[in-house]
């Protein structure tokens, strides 16, 4: 049997074929379908369903300054108002969903399914959680602003660019983190507005999870050394006139040289280079190259990635200083992407974006967003900054595959409709989207079904379409 | 390494036992461990912080009526006694039989080491037991890690407390949609037949779905009673699930809190109610454990309502309780009709502000295991490090 290179670039790296991709993937050679991938690694473009420009950090720190005086106001004269906090804090939190779906819709539309799923890892791999208003209205602006810009260059930039966004620095404290022999710390200021330190939280997060990985070598003093090299790191107040974006705070910054990892970091006046500088090295340093490839070999794909993979994508990171499209390349030409067996099992997020790929359809009810969160993969909403698990055993319970069977009961209700816009039978859609050479067995089943909307509904839960 | 060890396990009993039900199967794939058939322990949490001033009303405490005014007076009034010091609220009825029944019990004043005021960073700490959180292990995953027995977890995503262990818990939640036909899941059976891993996890879904009471499309929106009634059932039915988590909202109350907490009290008791009338003959064998991330101030604030405190308190039901001889003096085995901590006092506040605590929460937790589970001194180290026995 010929290895239908196209199907498994698609659905390995993407979220499957469009129907209108189908007859194009047919064709492709090992060297087309390497080439065909290696062109989606240029700059992702959104692809968003409505005109109007797109929710901001900088939309959510001015509506949330908005609230609060609204909600001083009502302190001040009692309940009378609060409604009124709670419909402006709704709406934040609505416009950040909204952004989230916009997110999600593009994934499934875009020519660049590989960078939608680069977003995807990286997003989930800084994971910002739903945790209150604010930063659930934030917490999408962080992919949109840190994330996408950086997918196609080097991840120090998007590691820097992450870590000073008003989201992460609010999820993990640091916004409040002050050196203990900062000018702000020996101030009244401080006392006043119970500003007690060093925040170590985000520094932390930041070795364990975002770079080196746990038990790594680096130790607490190296916690300490980084937290205080970000120290300072802020976002500005809209109430004193500061403008709603990061800031770095010199008054707040622990002064003085810092030792990470046998390193010495100079100061630097007035500027955040310190830490830019820290979060430099650690991006390139040979655990981050180890932690990332085999966290991205595990993404895309096996549950059990093999050593000759990730040894291959490490040298990559550390040749080319962590360059992630390169990095990609150097997975995309490994024999181990090509395999034939499908070795991972759909997350919600793959299933839901993939079923609508395929499918072309983007259902209205429920929405993207929630049907994540029906299937138990909320965007933002993994309850932990080491974002939801990657594992097949992660996903693949009671439960949860009687939501998936549930909601691929509900998506093929609009069988109809999809069966018309394509003009496709489910039995020609299940060629395009699992590839000429569909298990025989599968194919009469799906004949057997007692309606096309069953068999719909079978096809997006086979073996072959959970698994990619 | 024993995770593929089980999935493999699970591969070739299915070649096996094909028509076996699931909990049979888990019973297999486990056949080496200890069985654990007896006895449960249900963690309830309460997040959003409940104010325990108004849950465990301090009746002679004076200074709750110069702190709350009115409020406070009427706390007092309407508390149903259980103690000549303590009532519990009007709503909390229910809890009130238990404790008149020498089933449940009290703790008073109890936090843990996080002094902060942030409900998410709180509740994370409370889940993970650490003192310094680890978001990827949790104190019932661990302890029950300890008690070799498997978990369960009524959300539809694993929660801290429950990681940690190296059997992976199981979640439920009902389903949104509506749930599809019985004729669909018989077709995926076969379309399943040459996977084994999906073929043995839609045996253990059509098992759970076939259980009378637990047909998901019985109720559309799923309340608190609704839930603890399903996650009782579900522990009847494993034997191998000897622990369970449940989450209920709503307790933040910032806001007229009169109003709110008494509705929150009520959808407390009718859950723990229908969690006793489902749980059955199991009720004997079960311990419920309640606990909230931290406390609220002891004043009220502007708005007839509290803000962010320290201390709260916690509640221990238990068939189990009424069975010990109440002549037992052991103080390392929990008993009911008790309040247990010391009473701090509210006329000298923690930081001005709120209730002292007098007790670590993981400290009740740990006797807990000990007490319920009969988990060792060493095993309750592993499981709280941090906390002194």
């Amino acid at each position: 049997m010929k290895t239908a290179y196209g199907f498994i670039a698609a659905n390995r790296f993407g979220y499957g074929a469009l129907p209108s991709e189908a007859s194009k993937l047919v064709q492709m050679s090992k060297r087309e379908a390497h080439a065909y991938l290696n062109q989606q690694l240029t700059p992702y473009e959104l692809v968003t369903s409505k005109g109007e420009p797109l929710w901001r950090s900088e939309d959510a720190l001015r509506a949330s300054a908005k609230s609060q005086l609204l909600k001083k106001r009502v302190m001040q004269q009692g309940s009378a108002n609060e409604d009124e906090v709670k419909t402006a804090r709704l709406a934040m939190v609505r416009e950040a969903a909204q952004l989230a779906e916009q997110i999600a819709y593009s994934a499934i539309k875009t020519k660049q399914p590989l960078q939608a799923r680069l977003l995807d890892f990286f997003s989930n791999h800084f994971s910002v959680n739903r945790t209150n208003f604010i930063v659930s209205s934030l917490a999408p602006t962080k992919d949109i602003e840190a994330v996408l810009p950086n997918l196609n260059g080097h991840f120090a930039d998007m590691l820097i660019a992450v870590t000073q966004h008003p989201a992460m620095l609010m999820y993990l404290n640091n916004e409040r983190s002050i050196g203990p022999n900062s000018l702000l710390a020996k101030s009244k200021l401080a006392k006043r507005n119970n500003l007690t330190g060093l925040n170590e939280n985000l520094a932390r997060e930041i070795l364990e999870l975002h770079t080196m990985g746990a038990s790594s070598g680096y130790t607490q003093d190296d916690v300490v050394s980084l937290a205080k090299g970000i120290s300072g790191w802020s976002i500005g107040f809209i109430q004193r006139d500061e403008a709603p974006e990061f800031k770095y705070r010199h008054l707040a910054h622990e002064p003085g040289e810092h030792l990470l990892l046998s390193k010495h970091y100079k100061t630097s006046k007035g500027t955040a280079k310190q830490g830019e500088a820290m979060l430099s090295d650690l991006a390139i340093h040979p655990a981050t190259a180890t932690h990332l490839s085999y966290k991205l070999a595990r993404h895309f794909i096996s549950d059990e990635p093999t050593d000759a993979l990730i040894d291959d994508m490490k040298s990559s990171w550390i040749e080319t200083q962590a360059h992630i499209p390169s990095v990609m390349q150097t997975l995309i030409k490994h024999e181990d992407s090509w395999l034939p067996k499908k070795q991972k099992y759909k997350t919600p997020r793959d299933f839901v974006l993939s079923a609508c790929r395929s499918c072309a359809f983007v259902p209205k009810r429920p929405a993207l967003f929630q049907s994540m969160e029906i299937l138990g993969q909320g965007m933002y909403k993994a309850n932990s900054p080491a974002g939801y698990g990657d594992l097949a055993q992660d996903w693949l319970g009671a439960s949860a595959l009687t939501a998936r069977i549930d909601w691929a009961n509900h998506f093929s209700k609009a069988e109809k409709q999809i069966v018309a816009s394509h003009n496709m039978s489910v039995m020609s859609l299940a060629k395009a989207m699992l590839g000429p050479d569909v298990d025989k067995q599968l194919m009469m089943h799906l004949n057997r079904a007692e309606s096309a909307q069953q068999s719909l509904a079978m096809l997006l839960l086979s073996p072959d379409f959970q698994r990619r | 390494m024993k995770r593929r060890q089980f999935i493999q396990g699970v591969g070739s009993a299915m070649l096996l036992f094909n028509s076996l039900p699931s909990h049979a199967l888990a019973k297999l794939a486990k056949a080496s461990d200890k069985p654990h058939a007896s006895k449960k322990l249900i963690w309830i949490f309460l997040r959003g912080a409940m104010d325990s001033l108004d849950a465990v009303v301090p009746l002679k405490d004076k200074a709750l009526i110069a702190l709350r005014g009115e409020y406070g007076q009427m706390a007092q009034q309407q508390a149903l006694p259980i103690a000549p010091e303590f009532g519990l609220h009007p709503g909390l009825k229910f809890v009130k039989t238990l404790y008149d029944r020498n089933e449940a019990s009290a703790v008073i004043a109890s936090a843990t080491t996080y002094r902060d005021r942030s409900h998410f960073e709180a509740q994370d700490h409370m889940e993970s037991g650490f003192d310094l959180t680890d978001h990827e292990s949790g104190w019932l995953g661990r302890a029950v890690g300890e008690y070799q027995g498997n978990s369960l977890a009524i959300s539809q995503t694993t929660p801290i407390a429950l990681k940690g262990s190296e059997q992976y818990p199981q979640t439920w939640y009902p389903s949104r949609l509506a749930a599809a036909d019985a004729d669909l899941l018989q077709r995926l059976e076969d379309i399943y037949q040459s996977d084994p891993l999906l073929s043995a996890t839609l045996a253990q879904a059509i098992s759970q779905s076939s259980q009378g009471s637990m047909a998901k499309d019985k109720k559309p929106r799923p309340d608190f009673q609704y839930l603890c009634e399903q996650c009782a059932e579900i522990l009847r039915r494993d034997s191998m699930t000897s622990c369970a988590m449940l989450e209920m909202n709503g307790w933040d109350t910032h806001v007229n809190q009169a109003y709110r907490i008494k509705r929150q009290f009520e959808r407390l008791d009718n859950g723990l109610k229908a969690l006793h009338d489902a749980l059955g003959s199991d009720w004997k064998n079960s311990l419920v454990l309640i606990s909230t991330e931290f406390g609220r101030t002891a004043k009220l604030n502007g708005t007839s309502g509290t803000d962010h405190g320290t201390a709260s308190c916690m509640f221990l039901l238990s068939g189990s309780f009424s069975t010990m001889p109440t002549s037992a003096t052991n103080s390392r085995v929990l008993q009911g009709g008790r309040i247990y901590g010391r009473w701090p006092g509210l006329a000298e506040l923690y930081e001005g502000r709120d209730l002292m605590p007098t007790s670590d929460v993981r400290g009740w937790m740990a006797k807990a295991l000990e007490s319920h589970w009969g988990l060792s001194q060493q095993q309750i180290k592993r499981v709280f490090p941090d906390v002194q026995s």
